[in-house]
């Protein structure tokens, strides 16, 4: 979990709406109840404050990103990509796999 | 064909009946499920020893499966021969069933002819069909061997699943698949081949960013099954596990691509912008946009966008930077980096408004995208933001940067020429200029979310401005149940001496919240004022009428308040020529008070407001505590709208009082005292009174802090700046948005706006920083010394700095560029001259006293 970025704390897309905030937080807390995960449920709930008001989320909307950061920090938190690389590879593994 | 082993007739176990207990079947079968081999092999060994059987040996053929499988998919094909000899050897009725064991060898080395050979032939058990397809779920790893044989027809249940798993495999490893693409219907749950459809599943949902979903779908594969020997390398690409094996690394690399090559990529990127050298700087944008199109295609365009605005600076060619850089997508994203960047360099008078036209935009295209809607606290946010960015420019160089705005901006053509048909059509028809003045931008934000916050900062703003009633007005529309525009309306109805208007304002306003604290005072507060009008216009009859129903008032009795009705009542009864009822009415003020100074102070206060001469406030006795009755008396006038000044014959005794040592007041007394001082210009007297507050206990800390600003000279800016931000952080703490206000005022009176909340640095303090501070203020009493002159204010424009044999600051270069030399030395100038002279405090009668005879000490 990326503790800067209430959007990837809760895995959702800056578009979601009030719903949709809500639904990833309450699937957050079940993944991270606060008896068992009490450092993960502390950033869910944080992100979930900061995004359940609209004029807070607008004010973290707009000032969100900071252009003079070093362009390699894009990366930061960033998901990798998920390529579509044909069957071949998989069939590999599978191969290299077997008994 | 696999070889069959013959079994031995002469260990052949005595046969007797088919006689095992159900109860043994079960605990068998249960181990054998739970995967416990060597368990439920002692167990049917434990069976067969007591009851040898037909049955028994069956259990034990099912026990011994187990151990075969094992040693099968460890290798050891040797041991796993032998074992099918032994076996066949010493329980011969199991003969057929375990002989057909072979066939597992030939299945698990991709060579299925001779197994699909016999799930062709109907003749063959269906016991050995069952087994063969067992083997099959178990080591077929690639379905193509199936799919393409020529050996069962495409109807085969098991050729028909096979060429539909297949087609499926490919699709979901080639590109986005729909669930019917994954409803794979051809594939029974029977179906050896079923487990491969929870795979497929699994890497669909892992495409699809549904990790969770992806991890249902492995646990649900059969553990025996060769499809999940996908589950390790799914758990990877999801970062779940590390890699293991070479296809599995390969695998990873292609999947997610090389992060780290696009990493190097942009740190090179990062050091050529740096360095600020075009050609470095466009061969590492021509490295990274390649490198991001490769492994991070879903990153490139937003990594255009920020390298273009990175670039700001840079003197490029266009051509070649787009040559380099490729298409560079005007979206929302892209007006937010030019809007950030263009605030972030604020040290430009056209800085803000070029920010605000930044973010207008920004608005306009996310409405467009769908970030959010067109009206709607979103849009409220970005205006109130905008504010906030003019909030940072001096007010006196508003309209200069206006101006500078329409002599720098080209228009918005630059912006839209060569983006898409769907982003130029969001071109705006005509120049926008709303965005240039604050009050209009407040007016946009009341529109998109008219809330009370809202509104009640436009018309903190229009306060200023001769559309305060307007906006009043419309804000009481908007909101009926609004109780603040019906008070600022009736106090402005006052003012203009259209008293009826006032009290019909004032009615509405109880009619909304009677019990409303900030109506009860208006009530109160009105009733005062028109009785002093009509004393001031000598009506004392018609005074007498609000006398009357001040006195019927509730809130009239509360604290102090019936001592400033029974001075009015004085008034009354002097003018009507009672004076013995006078000198009685004194006497109560006086014991309500219990200070004769106090009242004198009270009494003087309500005269000069009618314009009634009076003797000057006599000085108490040596000894009697001027500052309590003094602060007491200016904390009635402030109650009752009727703010009294301090006599100007007891601040010597004041001075003087509140600089012991052991000097002690009672801190409301002292707060009213100090706004006071601070209103009437006092400053040293305001500096002294917090200081007094401050080190006489915990209580009224942030007025005093605010005090002690407010006191504070403009060379102690910082020192000024620490107490305001102390101030404001308690405030906060103790929810006093009555001192946040006036803090905000403070600010910007004496243009302390790039500290202003929200603006400049963090505000925060933490209590042991204010803890520190308050200590160190209660110390200081002396009210600070003017520095003296020092080379920081020596002109530093660029004549003089030449004339001192200095060169011209990078930053002012930049500025000498836009403005020229003279107007940069006129610039400087200014700005020297501000520090040098005192700041002109608007809104204030008096300017900051820097001689002596100002000054009471």
């Amino acid at each position: 979990m990326q503790p800067n970025d209430p959007y990837q704390v809760l895995e959702i897309q800056v578009e979601s709406g009030d719903e949709e905030i809500r639904a990833a937080y309450l699937r957050k807390v079940r993944e991270f109840p606060p008896d068992r995960a009490p450092r993960e449920f502390e950033l869910v709930r944080d992100a979930y404050e900061l995004l359940r008001d609209p004029r807070r989320r607008s004010r973290y909307l707009l000032l969100s990103t900071d252009p003079k950061q070093p362009l390699v920090s894009l990366l930061e938190g960033r998901p990798a990509d998920r390529h579509f690389i044909g069957p071949e590879p998989w069939w590999r593994v599978l191969r290299e796999n077997k008994p | 064909m696999a070889q069959m082993p013959q079994p031995n007739p002469a260990s052949a176990s005595p046969i007797r009946s088919n006689e095992v207990a159900p109860e043994d079947r079960a605990r068998v079968e249960r181990e054998i499920a739970m995967g416990n081999g060597e368990k439920a092999l002692e167990v049917a060994k434990a069976i067969h020893k007591r009851r040898p059987c037909v049955e028994s040996e069956s259990l034990l053929a099912d026990a011994y499966e187990l151990r075969f499988h094992d040693q099968l998919e460890r290798g050891l094909d040797a041991s796993a021969h032998e074992l099918i000899k032994h076996i066949i050897r010493k329980f011969p009725s199991t003969a057929e069933r375990v002989g057909g064991w072979e066939f597992a060898f030939e299945v698990r080395a991709g060579n299925l002819e001779p197994a699909l050979r016999v799930l062709n032939d109907a003749a063959r058990p269906p016991e050995l069909h069952a087994l063969i397809g067992n083997f099959i779920r178990r080591y077929v790893f690639d379905l193509r061997g199936i799919a393409n044989t020529g050996i069962l027809s495409p109807e085969h249940p098991i050729r028909a699943a096979a060429i539909a798993l297949t087609k499926a495999f490919e699709a979901v490893t080639s590109g986005p698949v729909t669930e019917d693409q994954l409803a794979l219907v051809e594939v029974s749950r029977q179906s050896p081949l079923s487990p491969w459809k929870m795979i497929i599943r699994a890497i669909a949902a892992f495409y699809r960013r549904e990790d969770d979903l992806c991890e249902k779908y492995l646990a649900a594969v059969d553990r025996h099954s060769a499809a999940l020997r996908l589950k390790p390398a799914l758990r990877m690409l999801m970062r779940k596990r590390g890699p293991s094996r070479g296809a599995e690394i390969a695998l990873g690399g292609q999947v997610g691509g090389d992060l780290e090559r696009l990493r190097q990529s942009l740190t090179n990127l990062d050091h050529a912008i740096a360095n600020r050298q075009p050609r470095p700087i466009l061969s590492a944008i021509h490295q990274a946009v390649a490198a991001c199109a490769d492994v991070s295609p879903t990153l490139l365009e937003r990594l255009r966008q920020h390298i273009f605005v990175r670039l700001g600076g840079v003197k490029l060619k266009a051509k070649d930077l787009r040559s380099a850089l490729g298409p560079c997508v005007h979206d929302a994203y892209f007006w937010r980096l030019m809007a950030r960047t263009a605030e972030s360099e604020s040290g430009r008078p056209v800085a803000i408004p070029l920010a605000c036209c930044y973010w207008d935009e920004f608005g306009r295209h996310a409405v467009h995208e769908g970030l959010f809607p067109a009206k709607g606290p979103e849009i409220a946010a970005l205006c109130l933001h905008m504010v906030e960015l003019w909030a940072r420019v001096e007010p006196d160089s508003v309209e200069r940067a206006q101006q500078e705005f329409f002599r720098v901006f080209a228009g918005y053509e630059q912006y839209y020429r060569g983006q898409s048909s769907e982003i130029q059509a969001l071109r705006p028809p005509s120049p926008r200029t709303y965005f240039l003045h604050p009050i209009e931008i407040l007016e946009r934000a009341c529109e998109a979310d008219p809330c009370s916050e809202n509104f009640a900062r436009w018309l903190k703003a229009a306060a200023k401005t001769s559309h305060a009633d307007e906006v009043a007005a419309i804000w009481s529309e908007a909101l009926p149940g609004d109780i603040p525009p019906l008070l600022h309306l009736m106090h402005s109805a006052e003012q203009r001496n259209a008293l009826q208007k006032a009290f019909k304002l004032m009615e509405r306003a109880e009619q909304i919240d009677g019990l409303n604290s900030a109506v009860r005072r208006a009530r109160l507060r009105l009733l005062v004022s028109m009785a002093l009008r009509h004393f001031k216009e000598s009506k004392p009859k018609l005074a007498a009428r609000e006398l009357t129903q001040l006195e019927a008032l509730p809130q009239a009795q509360q604290g102090d308040r019936p001592a400033f009705i029974a001075a009015l009542r004085w008034i009354w009864s002097f003018a009507e020529g009672t004076p013995g009822q006078a000198s009685a009415i004194r006497a109560s003020v006086v014991q309500r008070l219990g200070s004769e100074l106090a009242t004198q102070v009270v009494f003087a206060g309500v005269l000069d407001r009618i314009g009634m001469k009076h003797s000057d406030v006599e000085e108490p006795p040596r000894g009697a505590p001027v500052a309590a009755a003094v602060g007491r008396a200016c904390a009635l006038g402030e109650d009752m709208g009727v703010p009294f000044d301090i006599p100007e014959t007891l601040l010597d005794r004041l001075e003087k009082e509140i600089s012991a040592a052991d000097f002690s007041a009672p801190v409301a007394a002292l707060i009213a005292l100090g706004e006071t001082a601070l209103r009437q210009g006092l400053f040293p007297m305001a500096y002294a009174i917090a200081g007094a507050g401050l080190a006489q206990g915990s209580e009224g800390l942030a007025r005093f802090l605010y005090l002690r600003a407010g006191g504070m000279p403009p060379w102690e800016a910082e020192r000024r700046g620490r107490c305001l931000a102390a101030a404001s952080e308690l405030a906060r703490r103790q929810r006093d948005n009555d001192l946040l206000d006036r803090i905000g005022t403070l600010r910007e009176e004496i243009f302390d706006w790039y500290e202003a909340e929200g603006n400049g640095p963090s505000t925060t303090v933490s209590s042991d920083e204010i803890a520190r501070l308050v200590t160190e203020e209660g110390q200081h009493r002396g009210y600070p010394k003017p520095r003296p002159a020092g080379r920081e204010q020596e002109c530093n424009c660029p004549k003089c700095r030449a004339e001192r044999d200095l060169p011209i600051p990078p930053e002012l270069e930049e500025m000498m560029e836009m403005i020229g030399p003279d107007g940069m030395a006129e610039a400087l100038s200014e700005i020297i001259d501000s520090f040098v002279r005192p700041r002109k405090r608007r809104g204030r009668k008096p300017r900051f006293p820097f001689d002596d005879k100002n000054s009471p000490f």
